[in-house]
């Protein structure tokens, strides 16, 4: 455990260090904030609103994803380990007296997590502030704003999970391009990235709710603004908890057979 | 050409993973396709916005994605322009008896990205075959000149993010809002934005030029002008010539990273 815990702490202070990436990555958030937020309200003022999914509720729940965007975005390349699985560098991994998965997970962990504490502030204040109804609103009720942070943090363990099949995935197609874009696309489009999940047709939302994705950070919007009821999302949460139990069990699994096809050239 | 020599040098080298250049050109239909579908949503719940409907509002997401995916293709090396800088590539071009301009266009060409262009002619076409209306010739020069437009735009705002990496040396991921927004924005005509966001990209940045200007004309709309609307993809093509200064300006003032 003490191991992890050192690791964790190496990556998240290293990627500190990108401060200006960082302070780039608050002007997009913020502009790409209010574009979205610009282009729902014109499709609103058309009227035709879904009852659950006021014009409040939709502007609280785009600033939440921008806010946490670096937290939930579907694919972390990271070059390290694309590194490590493309040109054999994994071998020197599996020499370590170190479960590789735990390995992975905290190095993807501490990373994001470090991400966000560099952004998150500065948006969600930029958030808050803004006037006219453009900004954030407060959660719905106490109770919903407490499993808010529940569904976030298992949410955000949820994409970890995740990632580490799409790094299963790349030991069989080697290389990194192709497979992470589609499944960031896909995972984009069903976890309402590209549109809040609550504008989408009926079938739409019956189709994701069978999907993990929309557990990563819909479920998590959707709690603080309460587009759902409160026992409809503590239900949900079992759901999340249950894909994220699944995706970690399938990930170690899949990691400690790919491990043994790995083959040492030597040199 | 020069360009034509790099081209095909380029071509051979993504010859050689297959596998990956067939699974990026599966996932950039998806990225077309899904973004589609994401408007399609909109207009499913909304019907209507601001007066624009579904086929009119596809045909502006078919142009700017067909110009951007131009763009990157073809002239990926002058959106890595901050690389040059860094690495010091650069003061190899200068050396050299061609422009820099052109050596930086044709540096890279980022054929994963050419299913895009693929993927954006078939939505293009799609979106044209949907209109109610005839294409009458006009109609079509017009729209020759937004994607002309769009492409010159878009070469002029990577233009700009590369004149200030000359100076910055590190690349400005800020400059990415002006591109990728600029991307993003153009789906839908500028004017649904709201007056203040309409005035900004039409009389500062000029997307309208490429977008609900002369889309106006397209969709036989009231109030349609010659200089107004019909010949606003000429002026938007002027867009170029301060990006093309400031690049010049930039290049003299270059002093080498030394590495």
């Amino acid at each position: 455990m003490r191991a992890y815990k050192s690791l964790f702490k190496i990556r998240f202070i290293n990627t500190l260090q990108y401060r200006t990436a960082a302070f780039a990555g608050i002007l997009t958030q913020f502009a790409f904030g209010l574009l979205y937020i610009l282009l729902f309200r014109a499709f609103y003022a058309q009227g035709n609103v879904p009852e659950n999914f006021t014009i409040d509720q939709m502007t609280s729940y785009i600033w939440l994803q921008q806010i946490f965007f670096v937290l939930f975005y579907m694919v972390d390349k990271n070059p390290l380990m694309i590194n490590q699985i493309e040109q054999g560098n994994i071998c020197y991994e599996m020499v370590r007296p170190m479960n590789l998965y735990g390995n992975w997970f905290c190095t993807l962990y501490a990373e994001r997590i470090s991400k966000t504490a560099l952004r998150f502030v500065p948006v969600l204040i930029l958030a808050i502030i803004l006037p006219g109804g453009f900004g954030l609103g407060a959660p719905a009720s106490a109770l919903n704003f407490l499993l808010f942070l529940v569904n976030l943090i298992i949410g955000s363990l949820l994409i970890i999970s995740i990632n580490i099949i799409a790094y299963c995935l790349m030991f069989h197609t080697m290389s990194s391009i192709g497979i992470f874009s589609i499944i960031a696309t896909l995972g984009a489009l069903f976890n309402g990235s590209m549109i809040p999940l609550p504008l989408t047709p009926t079938w739409f939302q019956a189709l994701v709710n069978f999907l993990p994705f929309r557990y990563v950070n819909d479920l998590t919007f959707q709690t603080y603004v309460s587009s759902i009821p409160l026992i409809d999302s503590l239900l949900q949460t079992g759901i999340q908890v249950a894909w994220l139990l699944f995706f970690v069990l399938v990930g170690n699994l899949w990691l400690k057979r790919n491990l043994k096809k790995v083959e040492v050239q030597g040199g | 050409m020069l360009y034509f020599k790099y081209f095909k040098m380029n071509l051979k080298k993504i010859a050689q993973y297959r596998l990956s250049l067939l699974l990026s050109l599966i996932a950039q239909t998806l990225t077309a396709s899904m973004a589609l579908l994401t408007i399609y949503f909109l207009f499913d719940r909304f019907k209507i916005v601001q007066g624009w409907t579904f086929q009119q509002v596809s045909l502006s997401y078919a142009v700017v994605y067909l110009c951007f995916s131009f763009t990157e293709c073809f002239f990926r090396g002058i959106d890595h322009f901050a690389l040059l800088v860094k690495t010091g590539q650069l003061d190899g071009f200068l050396v050299k008896p061609r422009g820099v301009l052109t050596q930086a266009l044709s540096c890279e060409v980022e054929f994963s990205k050419l299913g895009r262009i693929l993927v954006g002619i078939v939505v293009l076409i799609y979106s044209c075959y949907i209109q109610p209306f005839v294409w009458t010739p006009l109609k079509i020069t017009v729209l020759l000149l937004m994607l002309i437009c769009g492409v010159v735009m878009f070469l002029a705002l990577f233009l700009i993010g590369a004149s200030v990496s000359i100076f910055t040396v590190e690349g400005i991921e800020a400059m990415n809002i002006l591109t990728d927004g600029g991307r993003e924005l153009c789906q839908y005509p500028v004017n649904i934005y709201g007056k203040f966001v309409q005035n900004l990209f039409t009389y500062i940045i000029p997307f309208a030029c490429f977008n609900y200007l002369p889309m106006m004309f397209i969709f036989d709309m009231p109030n349609v002008t010659l200089f107004g609307n019909i010949l606003a993809p000429l002026y938007g093509m002027l867009f170029f010539i301060p990006a093309y200064l400031l690049f010049r300006f930039a290049l003299k003032k270059y002093t080498s990273t030394g590495s």
